[in-house]
């Protein structure tokens, strides 16, 4: 049954995972320890835990001690492993602890709950049968900041707590403002498309007019959803005004057509000036694109070309001239030896 | 059910700190692989064309470009394991602590768009979304969103 | 597998610009430490020698040496599908017989991939042997491609005449003669519009005007030229290609008696 829930504990855990029962050493792991965390003073040691985590909708690792919570976050890539002093780790995921907002956790169940009635944090604790929420909402869960996204009443002893949209909308929107001003700080590039794999984001250029409001905000939005539920995702997308990515797309390809339209304008104009130049139209006319199709024809459709049929194919009006030109100048291979 | 991180912040600091390499490759192994040091270690070398900081090596055959990742501030990098996953009480064991790490790519000079700086990000991230919010400023956007509220109707 | 990747398509359209009408097929020489090309033209008077180095590239690699023989009018003609702001990649597989360039727009919405058939193209290399130039002159790349321009217009050939004075172009025709005289700038304010003589010896040379114009097409590479002559050995002009090489022109000198 401990072994049942080890793997639970890690989806997709390597397939080494298996034959753990015959080693005496299970697989070594990398954390990045916060030191907030082990600087709590107490006996109390750290300790992994699964909260209910309404982002994945399942419940996910935290780590807490005394009474803080964070989470444990996993950097891992398809293709990592570690090599530590002088042995192989097969598990080349880092687990990072990072601070969490326990209000996030609670959001959920307040949402569950309280939105038609108020209640106190241990009743709705009796009606999840999981203990881990009972142990998360009266432990970790700090009856104050819940103010921010629900309508407090005391009576006595207990505190009783309701769901309130406008309050949680406009707290949601404070975080991402305060996300989108990280990523400012950190210049995360944020502008919409895919990125071809081998692509790498340039370090000097951030234009700093390519990134827009909008698509930080959306960043931001993204970040923030991924510790709500869909549905409060979906509400808060539409309070801070975010538009689809897909309508953006609309706008962007819009702005894009205008530009072209100018610059055809403008290469119209250069072709102009061109022709007017002296040039007579038919050698522009040869030059440009029917002699050019002609030796684009020789090259694309029979590979290996041997140089003897180039020789005879009919000079362009250009060639003409350099070869006019040449007259009387000595040959280059004359000054230079083959190597 | 939980799993008790069997250490405490005086003995991070007893630790010597460990060597660690992140390989951009898939071992299906674990444990004792040999000597690290002349065969992985003795070939790193610090390449400037590459940009600075960027050391190359290779690992069977295979180029790498690496770079020296420090642990990010705030946070100390420890290795654990666990002892005994059949007890009732789980635990993880320290293993050692580390200070900084070589983040090896195949192929590509390590840079912002790697997975793992990427990854970094989240860190700062997750700062700003756990500041918590003052009433004030929740009282200053809920009447701002009721004033534009009213002037689009 | 080669592959390298430049930041911006506009400076592969320049470089495609300023050799395509001098050579219809060029061999790309990738190595690890960068790309060479080095040709003749039809009429063997004049060389192209382009070196691009691995460092100015975005992205460099380059795993067996590999030449790959390009038609380069169709090169050109694949570069004109890209924006000038566009990310350009060239990938060739070991021993394929094509290339292929690939096209990112800057926002990345838009990837373009085309294949070009590779050549087998018999060219000899030349070796170009080290030489003590007897001028150098360094002046602005713009107003190189004028003088060419203007004098064109009288003669067949030009006359570059250097002495401790200045640079003289002359050139004379039915129409009569024409002749610009530069002197080396006195105060160097902007290094990108000064005229920088550097002579050891006089030196009067006479080459082929058309060839002259067809090297400025490597003029919106560079702000500045390099001509460097010396008697009976060709004109080398030089554009260097900012952070990741340069493009060199040889010019065999026309025989004397001609002009006479």
């Amino acid at each position: 049954m401990v072994k049942s829930a080890t793997r639970s504990a890690k989806p997709k855990v390597d397939p080494d995972a298996a034959p753990q029962q015959q080693k005496v050493c299970s697989i070594k792991k990398v954390f990045y320890i916060s030191e907030k965390l082990l600087n709590i003073e107490g006996d109390q040691r750290m300790c992994l835990e699964r909260f209910y985590h309404p982002g994945k909708g399942q419940p996910a690792l935290f780590i807490t001690q005394d009474r803080e919570v964070m989470e444990v976050l996993e950097y891992a890539e398809p293709r990592r492993s570690w090599l530590l002093n002088n042995e192989v780790c097969s598990n080349g995921r880092t687990y990072m602890t990072t601070p969490i907002d326990p209000t996030f956790l609670a959001l959920y169940h307040l949402r569950k709950h309280c939105t038609q009635r108020a209640m106190s944090l241990d009743s709705i604790s009796v009606d999840e049968a999981n203990g881990s929420t009972n142990r998360l909402l009266t432990k970790f869960i700090n009856a104050e900041s819940l103010k921010c996204v629900a309508d407090v009443k005391t009576s006595g002893e207990l505190i009783f707590y309701k769901y309130n949209k406008d309050r949680t909308l406009a707290w949601l929107a404070l975080k991402t403002r305060q996300v989108v001003s990280v990523l400012k700080a950190k210049q995360v590039h944020c502008g919409l498309g895919a990125k071809s794999q081998n692509y790498v984001r340039s370090e000097k250029i951030v234009d700093e007019n390519d990134v827009k409001e909008t698509d930080y905000m959306r960043m931001a939005c993204d970040y923030v959803g991924r510790y709500l539920d869909a549905g409060l995702h979906d509400e808060l997308t539409r309070y801070l005004e975010i538009p689809s990515e897909i309508q953006a797309l609309v706008e962007e390809s819009a702005t894009a057509k205008k530009r072209k339209s100018q610059q055809g304008q403008a290469t119209a104009n250069s072709k102009k000036i061109k022709l007017a130049n002296g040039e007579d139209v038919g050698t522009q006319l040869r030059n440009s694109s029917l002699l050019d199709s002609d030796d684009n024809k020789e090259s694309i459709t029979s590979p290996p070309i041997t140089p003897a049929p180039l020789k005879e194919r009919s000079l362009t009006a250009k060639e003409k001239s350099l070869a006019k030109g040449a007259k009387g100048s000595k040959s280059i291979a004359s000054f230079f030896k083959v190597k | 059910m939980s799993i008790t991180l069997d250490f405490d912040a005086k003995q991070l600091d007893n630790k010597r700190p460990l060597q660690l390499h992140c390989l951009p490759a898939k071992i299906d192994g674990n444990g004792e692989c040999g000597n690290v040091d002349k065969f992985f270690n003795n070939y790193t070398r610090e390449s400037s064309e590459y940009g600075s900081g960027i050391l190359t090596n290779s690992l069977r055959g295979y180029p790498l470009l690496g770079k020296r990742e420090p642990v990010p501030k705030g946070f100390k990098g420890v290795v654990v394991q666990e002892t005994d996953p059949h007890q009732e009480q789980r635990q993880l064991r320290l293993t050692g602590t580390f200070e900084d790490f070589t983040y090896w790519n195949y192929d590509k000079v390590p840079s912002k768009g790697d997975a793992y700086q990427q990854a970094l990000i989240m860190l700062d991230v997750a700062d700003a979304l756990a500041t918590p919010v003052s009433e004030e400023q929740l009282e200053e956007e809920l009447k701002r969103y009721q004033q534009a509220k009213k002037e689009n109707a | 597998m080669f592959e390298a990747r430049l930041g911006q398509a506009t400076t592969l359209k320049k470089i495609l610009d300023a050799i395509k009408d001098l050579l219809n097929e060029g061999t790309f020489d990738c190595s690890d430490s960068g790309i060479q090309l080095q040709a003749m033209d039809n009429s063997h008077v004049s060389l192209v020698s382009l070196t691009l180095r691995s460092d100015g590239f975005d992205k460099f690699r380059c795993d067996r040496n590999l030449s790959m023989g390009m038609n380069l009018g169709s090169m050109a003609k694949i570069l004109k599908c890209a924006n000038n702001e566009d990310n350009v990649t060239m990938k060739a597989q070991d021993n394929a017989d094509t290339v292929t360039i690939m096209f990112e727009s800057a926002n990345q919405e838009k990837v373009s991939d085309y294949e070009m058939k590779l050549m087998n193209l018999d060219q000899e290399h030349l070796g170009i042997p080290e030489t003590e130039y007897s001028c150098v002159v360094r002046m602005p790349a713009i107003e190189f491609a004028r003088i060419c321009r203007d004098l064109a217009q009288f003669s067949e050939s030009v006359v570059i005449c250097c002495t401790k004075e200045g640079v003289k172009f002359s050139a004379s025709g039915d129409v009569g003669t024409a002749n610009i005289k530069l002197a080396q700038t006195g105060s160097v304010d902007k290094e990108e519009e000064a005229v920088i003589i550097d002579m050891q010896e006089p030196v009067t040379l006479t080459f082929a005007c058309r060839y002259l114009n067809a090297f400025t097409k490597a003029t919106p590479l560079s702000t500045q030229v390099q001509l460097s002559m010396c008697a009976d050995v060709p004109l080398v002009v030089e554009y260097a290609i900012k952070d990741l090489g340069h493009i060199r022109y040889y010019l065999a000198p026309k025989i004397e008696d001609n002009e006479t």
